[in-house]
């Protein structure tokens, strides 16, 4: 056995664990303990193989392999129907695609001017291994996007069927050696090989589909998203419209009646007008629109739109809402509709506390130092005492209402960027939730 | 140990110098020099004649400039970390979160209280002065500065670090809960005086309580239960004796 062949072995279980620990998900398992995994199961694998002489073993260890290693996920909700197919998948996907280009690679070889010589076929069986090993790291967003979907849309069944299929055709493959198959297998060992690749073919379409499908079903979610955000925006500014209309109403009226007082020289009348009706309007006047004129300084439309949106509805709730933007935001230092969902959710929650507390105060800041972004919002609270850990865990919501949902959401979006910290602090009835946006080109 | 104002508006400059010199009189808080000046040239000058904590009143708005009280503010914080922050101004609601963040500001007075209000206000900062000068501690902060985060909290305030999931911390005090990017490994290296209890929690040994044997648990002075792991309760022994 050439060192090449180990390597390139080696190489393959280690491909097939990668690609299924990225398909369940599984994200705790560093490249050490994969590599030790993959090599220990290799061995295992090679003195059973030996030992009983039935090469069949290798595909249904494989498989039983990753099935024992699905249980990791298994309390996170990851069913063994599922679980068998991704098993399969990484199986199957990887044999046949190997399968195929070494076949491809010796072709290659054949018609170059190279000579032929015993460690040719090892070294060609490393180059392959090594070209699944570097697509399947390049490429394992896409792949595993891809898989997510199918398992998600109607080509689940069909493509669990021919995975299937496929499996036991390359089981039937590789049985060479036990006697009893041998015939058969001479007669249609060709047969089942261009099933296989013709099956594996049929894989690949459905698989190129599903990957343009699932990026076409990003985009749409991202733009249904946007056109939420906006549809909101314009609602509030028909509300505001429409208060404004009734304004100048009751404000011509009251011109009248001061017309009608002046008219007749009552002094009394006039004064008790102004002081009662007239005054008071400077103050909704003021603190309406002052506030919303801050948030021009936001120069990304999606999130001014969100925060007008949210100023708005608190405002409406009688909340006394603050804006503090004291410079120019010109971007976000992360991707922005993640974090509009963020902001929405922290502020859902601050409104929707401060509608029942005494203090009916929100407070929202938003403002850069030395390149870091922090967006803080503050609101008065009824609690008194508040249990910060069990906000964020999954089913939380405080007693009688629906408030502290979509926290745990919050956690969940947070951790996909490392860049960004979330820090809450509830003391003296106020409560504070700081999301920190390092500035990304840091990062070198 | 020095007192600073900085105020355009002579008047009111004088009456607050003379406010800060009754209050502190009374109140028996010491102080090497009282600095009243609209430049702030003048006012980061004196900064380097200090010694400990000083105090600094800030106006806002100088000469028609609304911003320039935060960029005199920016400047001290670049010369003295502890110093005391207060802003003196008539937009009671202009800007306070973002200005508490930026520079650390104590809090914000409003010129436009009543006199006796006021007063009272500045009281309570420069009795907090007095106190913070008194004690002599400096502020010993936790800072974390990895790559992607940087995290800092008074090291007296944690209570707890543990793992939620791979690489996300939660960092635990009393009123807090900072959630961020890092490994535990990371943390201790950065600061050992963390103690390592159990695979997915570091604990700062200054808040453990009681250790309960039965349970397998530390206790902490806010009863809240920190597993430990088998391999480490020797160690975690040998520091609670240690302590006491």
């Amino acid at each position: 056995m050439y060192v090449y062949d180990l390597i390139a072995i080696i190489l393959i279980a280690i491909s097939h664990v990668y690609l299924y620990l990225n398909l369940i998900k599984y994200k705790q398992m560093s490249w050490r303990l994969l590599t030790t995994i993959s090599v220990i199961f290799t061995i295992l694998l090679m003195i059973i193989v030996t030992a009983t002489g039935f090469p069949e073993f290798n595909a249904l260890l494989l498989l039983t392999f990753l099935l024992s290693l699905g249980l990791l996920q298994q309390k996170h909700g990851l069913t063994f129907a599922e679980n068998l197919f991704y098993a399969l998948f990484s199986l199957v996907i990887i044999t046949i695609y190997r399968m195929i280009l070494i076949e491809i690679i010796f072709y290659l070889f054949m018609l170059s001017p190279f000579n032929l010589y015993r460690w040719t076929g090892s070294v060609i069986h490393l180059i392959s291994t090594l070209i699944i090993f570097m697509t399947l790291i390049i490429s394992r967003k896409q792949i595993v996007r891809a898989t997510r979907f199918i398992t998600q849309s109607k080509l689940y069944n069909m493509t669990y069927t021919l995975l299937t299929v496929t499996f036991f055709i390359l089981l039937a493959l590789t049985t060479f050696s036990t006697n009893m198959l041998n015939p058969s297998h001479a007669t249609y060992s060709q047969m089942g090989y261009l099933i296989s690749i013709v099956l594996f073919l049929l894989l690949l379409i459905i698989f190129v589909i599903s990957s343009h499908l699932s990026r076409v079903k990003l985009e749409e979610d991202q733009q249904e998203q946007l056109d939420n955000v906006l549809l909101d925006y314009t609602e509030k500014l028909e509300v505001m419209h429409d208060e404004l209309t009734s304004f100048r109403h009751d404000y011509i009226n009251i011109l009248l009646s001061l017309d009608s007082a002046i008219r007749n020289e009552n002094i009394d009348e006039i004064e008790r007008i102004y002081f009662n009706t007239i005054a008071p309007t400077s103050k909704i006047i003021n603190n309406k629109e002052l506030d919303l004129f801050k948030l021009s300084k936001i120069n990304i439309n999606e999130v001014k739109s969100v925060i007008t949106v949210k100023t708005i509805e608190a405002q409406q709730k009688n909340i006394k809402i603050i804006i503090d933007i004291p410079e120019e935001i010109n971007d976000i230092n992360m991707p922005v509709i993640p974090f509009i969902r963020a902001i929405s959710i922290i502020l859902d929650n601050a409104i929707e506390e401060a509608e029942h507390s005494t203090n009916r105060k929100v407070a929202i800041a938003f403002f850069e130092i030395d390149g870091t972004q922090s967006f803080i919002v503050r609101n008065s609270s009824t609690e008194t005492e508040l249990d910060l850990q069990s906000l964020y865990e999954k089913h939380y919501t405080m007693k009688g209402s629906n408030r502290g949902i979509g926290l745990f959401s919050l956690k969940r979006l947070i951790e996909q960027f490392p860049h960004v910290v979330l820090e809450t602090e509830f003391d003296n009835t106020f409560f504070t939730q700081k999301l920190t946006l390092r500035a990304i080109h840091d990062h070198s | 140990m020095s007192i600073f104002i900085f105020e355009d508006n002579i008047i009111q400059a004088e009456q607050m110098r003379n406010d800060i010199k009754k209050i502190c009189h009374e109140n028996n808080i010491s102080y090497d020099f009282i600095e009243v000046t609209s430049r702030n040239e003048r006012l980061i000058e004196r900064i380097s004649e200090t010694t400990k904590t000083p105090i600094y009143f800030l106006d806002i708005e100088i000469k028609g400039d609304n911003r320039k009280g935060l960029e005199v503010a920016q400047q001290i914080r670049k010369l003295d970390e502890n110093g005391i922050i207060v802003f003196v101004t008539t937009h009671a609601n202009f800007a306070p979160i973002s200005y508490q963040y930026m520079v650390s500001a104590l809090t914000f007075i409003d010129k436009n209280l009543h006199y006796d209000k006021r007063n009272q206000l500045i009281k309570q900062c420069l009795i907090h002065y007095k106190k913070k000068n008194e004690s002599e501690q400096t502020t010993d902060d936790f800072i974390l500065n990895n790559k992607y985060t940087a995290v800092r909290v008074p090291f007296n305030e944690i209570n707890y670090i543990k793992t939620s999931e791979p690489h996300r911390l939660v960092l635990i005090t009393d009123k807090r809960v900072i959630q961020f990017y890092s490994s535990l490994k990371e943390v201790q290296q950065s600061d050992a005086r963390l103690l390592r209890c159990h695979r997915s929690y570091l604990v700062n040994h200054e808040k453990i309580k009681t250790y309960d044997k039965e349970k397998r648990m530390v206790i902490l002075q806010n009863n809240e239960e920190i597993p430990v792991s088998r391999r480490l309760v020797r160690k975690v022994l040998d520091h609670i004796k240690g302590e006491s």
